[in-house]
């Protein structure tokens, strides 16, 4: 099967955030809902201009604060919700996606007998950005605050 | 030009599951090489220097309590000379290994150095591997002091911050003490100097009494370097790991742990405990899942929290691959956390004290890194895996009778073969560099790789919506992308407010996303931090995955870090790119 390979070069645009310590102010965690395209078995005659390349359906979660929360020392996230409490949604440039977020569910007390490894992120409130996943993570979230 | 020379040593044993056959074997390697290279087993920075013999004198525990001996030893003498004997057979050998090394033997030579030069070169021990056993072992001290310094945790008011400011345990102390007991009984045998030395109550051992680096000008303090894989990653495990499932319950940390995604090669799926034999990837995985494990965990105080993360942050900063004063500065900090909060394990009842040398010896981490470096120059996980690649692997080719000499005869083959084939392609390389390829733009290595042909392709939109409740506002979403789109596209200043809920009918929906392309998973590479790190590559999955793709699927969307605020700081001109064709 063939690729289609994106350029992003957004080393350059990291490299300059991670300078200016603005990481946590430009960058928003999502979870990615679906990939796709206008479907090119339609005719998009209609439209010469437009650019059928793949884009992202994501739901945000809120703004990474700008201190760890002082319960769990981590920095910690909602579920963004509109005024009618929906999710918000966004459709989104696929690189707008910089990289993986390792967003981790959080548990309070005792963990409930339905809870699954699949279902606990519909049922969880808070998220936590862990720093302590890879090296990396942990230096651009530790040394951006 | 200092030839910095670096040993490290470990006991394996050579068979699985049957037998009992140890090869002690010494392994060497120079400073010199850059350590993205000496971290490779297979590079050939590393060289099995010798096989240390190794006994546990059975046979001579035996002779010495039967009534026909000679020599007479009470019970502790008895029992404590088979682990004399052993220490001193192991400084013997070394000894004989490293005299080229000693201060009154040592020669400069001529080699050829880097440019092409004629360099005079002197070798020099900067550093030796080894874990907490072998430690105590080489340094000639008891297992309730520290190899580096002369702190005592078990005397009276001692605490685990002695280690900060005690002096350094230099290998004259050692030898001060053993000089000054041989003097004052000159004639006593081994295992009464033992005695006599351990009531001098200063941390050495006396199992030995000319230690190898006797005539060296560097102590064991100097060249013993903390170990991150037993110092720091297994340290975890052992301790921290058992604090938290005795305070929660193990039954509540393995269900916490198991709930969580996947983060690094391994998701601990029925948790830890019932874990027989880990390794040490095992070791430096748990580290991924304890903060969040522990956040919001019952009966755990903010206190025990915070000695915790702190832990963790400390483990975490020792083994970056590049650090400077801010982070060091940072490393402090989190050390003054970790002692203000360590008692409160003795508090709940975890610990009756905090006397364990691999949490006192955290510490001397700090003062490594700034003597030699980052920690992953000292991890014995390389010695460890030379195990397989050297001794193992030659010992399944020999007849596993007399198998030393015949495993020394191959290494040397496979030596021979190895060298000649790295001459080989080092003349070819220069041979090559005549006609020098055109630099490689590296930046073609980061992206987002996505498969050319969508995983499903003309998918009513309607039936994705219908579907699935978290596509439930994928129609608004496409008609808010669209009116932006349209409205940057646009030349006119006016600008189209999107905002609400719409449907199919709206005027904002563009009529060719009535049918879709999906795609449930695509590649994003990202590049490094910095020159330090690797490239990282990330499958990122949709939520909305179809059954034949679930058996990859972990269940849920992947979360990602997304550009949100480009335009704010003119990011945008640098992210805005297009797709290009295969």
């Amino acid at each position: 099967m063939g690729f289609i390979v994106c350029l992003p070069p957004h080393s350059k645009a990291l490299s300059d955030i991670t300078k200016t310590k603005l990481f946590l102010a430009e960058y928003r965690p999502a979870e990615v809902q679906l990939v796709f395209r206008a479907s090119s078995r339609l005719s998009i005659s209609e439209d010469k201009q437009f650019e059928n390349v793949p884009m992202a359906y994501v739901l945000w979660y809120t703004d990474i604060p700008s201190v760890p929360s002082d319960t769990s020392g981590m920095f910690v996230v909602r579920k963004a919700l509109d005024h009618a409490n929906h999710p918000q949604g966004a459709v989104i440039s696929l690189n707008k996606i910089i990289f993986h977020c390792p967003l981790h569910p959080s548990i309070i007390g005792d963990p409930r007998p339905q809870l699954t490894k699949e279902n606990i992120s519909a049922f969880a409130t808070e998220f936590y950005i862990n720093p302590f996943s890879s090296g990396q993570v942990y230096q651009r979230v530790q040394q951006s605050h | 030009m200092i030839q910095a020379v670096i040993l490290a040593s470990d006991e394996t044993h050579l068979t699985n599951f049957s037998g009992s056959k140890v090869f002690h074997a010494l392994y060497m390697t120079l400073g010199n090489i850059y350590g993205h290279i000496r971290r490779q087993p297979q590079s050939g920075a590393w060289v099995l220097l010798a096989i240390l013999p190794s006994s546990s004198f059975t046979q001579t525990l035996l002779n010495l309590t039967s009534p026909q001996s000679y020599v007479k030893l009470n019970k502790n003498q008895a029992a404590s000379l088979p682990g004399i004997l052993k220490q001193c057979l192991y400084h013997e050998c070394m000894a004989i290994v490293i005299d080229p090394l000693c201060y009154a033997k040592r020669r400069s030579c001529f080699v050829l150095g880097p440019g092409n030069k004629i360099h005079s070169s002197m070798a020099c021990l900067v550093g030796y591997i080894a874990d907490m056993k072998e430690q105590f072992m080489i340094a000639c001290v008891t297992p309730r002091a520290c190899p580096i310094c002369l702190a005592q945790p078990r005397l009276h008011n001692s605490t685990i911050q002695d280690h900060c400011t005690a002096k350094p345990h230099t290998g004259s102390s050692t030898l001060d003490v053993l000089y000054r007991v041989r003097n004052a009984h000159p004639d006593v045998p081994i295992w009464k100097f033992r005695t006599l030395v351990s009531k001098e109550k200063c941390g050495v051992s006396g199992y030995v009494e000319h230690p190898f680096w006797e005539d060296l000008d560097v102590g064991p303090s100097h060249f013993i370097c903390q170990d991150l894989l037993h110092g720091a990653h297994k340290f975890f495990w052992d301790h921290p790991c058992k604090w938290i499932a005795s305070l929660i319950g193990t039954e509540c940390l393995d269900r916490r742990i198991s709930l969580l995604p996947k983060e690094g090669l391994h998701h601990f799926k029925s948790g830890i405990s019932k874990l027989k034999q880990a390794s040490g990837r095992e070791h430096r995985d748990l580290l991924k899942y304890i903060a969040p494990a522990l956040a919001g965990a019952p009966r755990v105080t903010p206190q025990f929290r915070d000695f915790i993360l702190a832990l963790l942050h400390i483990i975490m900063i020792i083994q970056l691959p590049m650090l400077d004063d801010n982070i060091l500065g940072e490393l402090d900090k989190h050390f003054e956390v970790m002692y203000a909060n360590a008692d409160e394990a003795i508090s709940l009842g975890l610990r009756k004290n905090l006397w364990i040398p691999k949490l006192m010896a955290l510490t001397h981490f700090c003062q490594d890194i700034q003597l030699g470096g980052v920690s992953s120059n000292w991890s014995s996980e390389t010695p460890e895996t030379l195990h397989k690649l050297l001794p193992k692997s030659l010992y399944g080719q020999t007849n596993h009778k007399d198998y030393h000499i015949p495993m020394l005869e191959m290494l040397t083959v496979h030596e021979t073969k190895r060298v000649r084939h790295e001459y080989i392609q080092w003349r070819s390389s220069i041979q090559s560099s005549q006609h020098p390829n055109p630099p490689l733009d590296h930046t073609q290595n980061y992206g987002i790789k996505i498969a050319q042909r969508p995983h499903k392709q003309g998918v009513a939109i309607t039936s994705l919506t219908a579907k699935s409740g978290s596509l439930a506002g994928l129609i608004s979403a496409i008609c808010k992308f669209s009116a932006e789109a349209d409205a940057t596209a646009s030349t006119s200043t006016a600008t189209h407010q999107v905002s609400g809920t719409y449907d199919l009918s709206s005027p904002w929906f563009p009529r060719r996303y009535n049918k879709l392309d999906l795609w449930w998973s695509y590649r994003l590479t990202i590049p490094p931090f910095n020159e330090f790190y690797e490239r990282e590559t990330r499958t990122i999955w949709c939520k909305t995955v179809e059954d034949h793709q679930k058996s990859k699927w972990k269940g849920y969307g992947s979360c990602v870090f997304v550009l949100a605020h480009p335009k704010r700081h003119g990011i945008h001109s640098m992210s805005a790119t297009t797709l290009k064709g295969p």
